[in-house]
């Protein structure tokens, strides 16, 4: 397993914590990302990555066994072909989701720019003619990184839980 | 040519008198989709007597590994036993029923102890010793206590299985497949597993990866990849059920950012970077072999690099599981593993770019099949050329799936 997989399987965002401030505006990042999500605002979502950011999936089986990835998108023109996608290069049809996003652990980053985190997402999607269910529940391990004086995602590990995907699972998790 | 066609309409064959007016061999009873009597019989007449893939065995490197399956609803556990042994047998305690392995991937240490009293059998499932064994007297030292083995070959790494003890071997079951199936995986291990629920009979897979028709049209990036562009590669029935279709991808390498720019009204700034779906590239040939009745290869050239292997597996009449398991080389260095690992998988699984349209596909056909009253045929006619082979989106592969479906079933499809 990769070692850097293999660290985070821990899910320890150990480290020293941060201000108050850098806390809110975090924190108002992560729920941002997930309401643009939810909203469809692909672009919008996109915005909120640094140009270098990587935004990738794993199931939590493969996480602890090899580290296979679902997907691994590295730079700001991966993340443009995976809002393309998802605007119309796939043929799936979403349901409406809804993310909620909880246990937020903050801690300071390796610069005073950068800040790591975890927090758990459950997400419902609620697709034609079906009542809302659990559609995806999992733990982003994130870091964050203060560009120009603004917040963005650097990096965004999603751990889905499930060990058998529901049959559409391409939207952003 | 049609007219031909149905002065060749053989009658005696179960789907020969249809309303498209073509061979039996041309069309498909859509009632295999939707018929429980069909279901029940598969599982029998096909499930329960082909080989079926399991595992490979780079997955159980150790004393004591495991995976488990399902084959036909019989819970199956493949095991490492002594002296690197693989050994299949039935997941079931011979005590009260209960299954011995929980897990889908395991270590059992050398004993499979049920959890329910406490029976314990070894590695190769062979019972071994019960908790307060003095209350049975002398009737526990029988064979009969023994979790049943299953029949199962190891080929070129891969472990099949089967229920039937008097099925064929292995090679020979998989005939002109085999040769292929050692080139793609005979120097490979197995890097991990994705599972996700389909939505539609198990069979709308399967024939997915026999269909080379539909990728233009259902896969956007890649139709756009095509326009323009003569379609080139070979459509290929093996016999015994199995198929293969071999083709260059083909295109126009900057379809795909054409198309981002067009959806997304912003142009990339830098070089399209997926891994999955590939850049056009004709030195590429890009095989995809389907062994019956429910199982995929897909590779490239000689197997270099890496690929997948896919079963299907039905769950009811309308829902399965499909599986990939990803491949690489063995000796492939480790940046080039760390990549596999990272991208291999992005057109695949409920969540790739590719396969999430297939689901998809197989979604709405099985909904389509509401009408099977009013629509009953389906046309499987494309590829007028005499023989086993055509080009890369005729439906040899497709007609070679059904040429051994109908073997198999018999008269289950006499309804």
């Amino acid at each position: 397993m990769p070692a850097n997989l293999a660290e985070i399987t821990t899910f320890e965002a150990a480290g020293t914590t941060v201000d108050m401030a850098t806390e809110r505006a975090v924190t108002a990042l992560i729920f941002r990302a997930a309401r643009l999500s939810d909203e469809r605002r692909y672009m919008d979502w996109m915005a909120l990555f640094t140009d270098d950011a990587e935004y990738s999936a794993v199931t939590y089986e493969n996480l602890i066994y090899k580290g296979l990835r679902l997907f691994r998108d590295v730079g700001r023109t991966a993340l443009h072909e995976r809002v393309a996608w998802l605007m119309g290069m796939w043929q799936v049809p979403r349901g409406k989701t809804l993310h909620i996003v909880s246990n937020i652990e903050i801690s300071a980053g390796d610069t005073a720019d950068s800040v790591k985190t975890t927090s758990n997402f459950i997400m419902a999607r609620t697709a034609d003619l079906e009542h809302s269910a659990l559609h995806a529940a999992g733990r982003y391990v994130d870091k964050f990184e203060r560009r120009d004086g603004v917040w963005l995602i650097k990096d965004r590990l999603v751990v889905v839980d499930s060990n058998l995907l529901p049959p559409e699972f391409t939207e952003l998790l | 040519m049609t007219d031909v066609l149905i002065e060749k309409k053989n009658l005696n064959d179960v789907w020969g008198d249809n309303a498209l007016g073509l061979d039996g061999s041309r069309v498909i009873d859509r009632r295999i989709y939707v018929d429980p009597s069909i279901y029940a019989a598969e599982q029998e007449k096909i499930f329960a007597k082909t080989w079926q893939w399991v595992a490979h065995e780079s997955e159980i490197p150790e004393f004591g590994d495991y995976v488990t399956a399902t084959v036909a609803g019989r819970s199956i556990v493949i095991s490492r036993g002594d002296a690197g042994r693989i050994s299949a047998f039935l997941n079931v305690c011979t005590h009260r029923g209960a299954v011995l392995a929980a897990h889908p991937r395991g270590n059992s240490a050398g004993s499979f102890v049920c959890f329910y009293h406490g029976w314990c059998f070894d590695a190769e499932g062979k019972f071994t010793a019960a908790p307060l064994a003095a209350a049975y007297g002398e009737n526990l030292g029988k064979a009969c206590y023994d979790a049943p083995p299953i029949r199962h070959e190891v080929f070129t790494g891969n472990v099949f299985v089967s229920l039937d003890p008097s099925i064929e071997p292995l090679a020979d079951f998989l005939g002109a497949a085999g040769p292929s199936i050692a080139v793609y995986t005979g120097r490979h291990v197995a890097l991990g597993r994705v599972r996700w629920l389909l939505k539609g009979n198990w069979k709308l897979w399967h024939e997915n990866f026999r269909d080379n028709y539909h990728p233009m049209y259902t896969h956007a990036a890649i139709g756009a990849n095509y326009q323009g562009v003569k379609i080139e590669g070979l459509n290929t029935d093996l016999t015994g059920g199995h198929s293969l279709m071999a083709f260059p991808f083909q295109g126009n390498p900057d379809a795909r950012r054409i198309m981002m720019r067009n959806i997304t009204g912003k142009s990339p700034e830098g070089q399209v970077s997926s891994h999955r779906p590939p850049a056009p590239n004709p030195d590429v040939r890009h095989n995809i072999m389907a062994v019956f009745p429910n199982l995929d290869f897909q590779f490239q050239n000689s197997g270099e690099g890496g690929g997948f292997v896919q079963t299907v597996r039905p769950l009811s009449i309308d829902q399965a599981v499909v599986e990939i398991v990803v491949f690489g080389e063995a000796d492939e260095p480790a940046e080039a593993r760390e990549a596999r690992l990272a991208q291999f998988l992005d057109g695949q699984s409920a969540a790739g770019k590719i396969s999430g349209d297939d689901n998809e596909a197989a979604r709405r056909c099985h909904l389509g099949f509401g009408s099977v009253a009013e629509v009953r045929w389906s046309n499987m006619d494309r590829g007028q050329d005499e023989g086993r082979q055509g080009g890369k989106n005729d439906e040899y592969s497709l007609r070679s799936f059904y040429d051994a479906y109908k073997e198999y079933m018999g008269d289950s499809l006499a309804i």
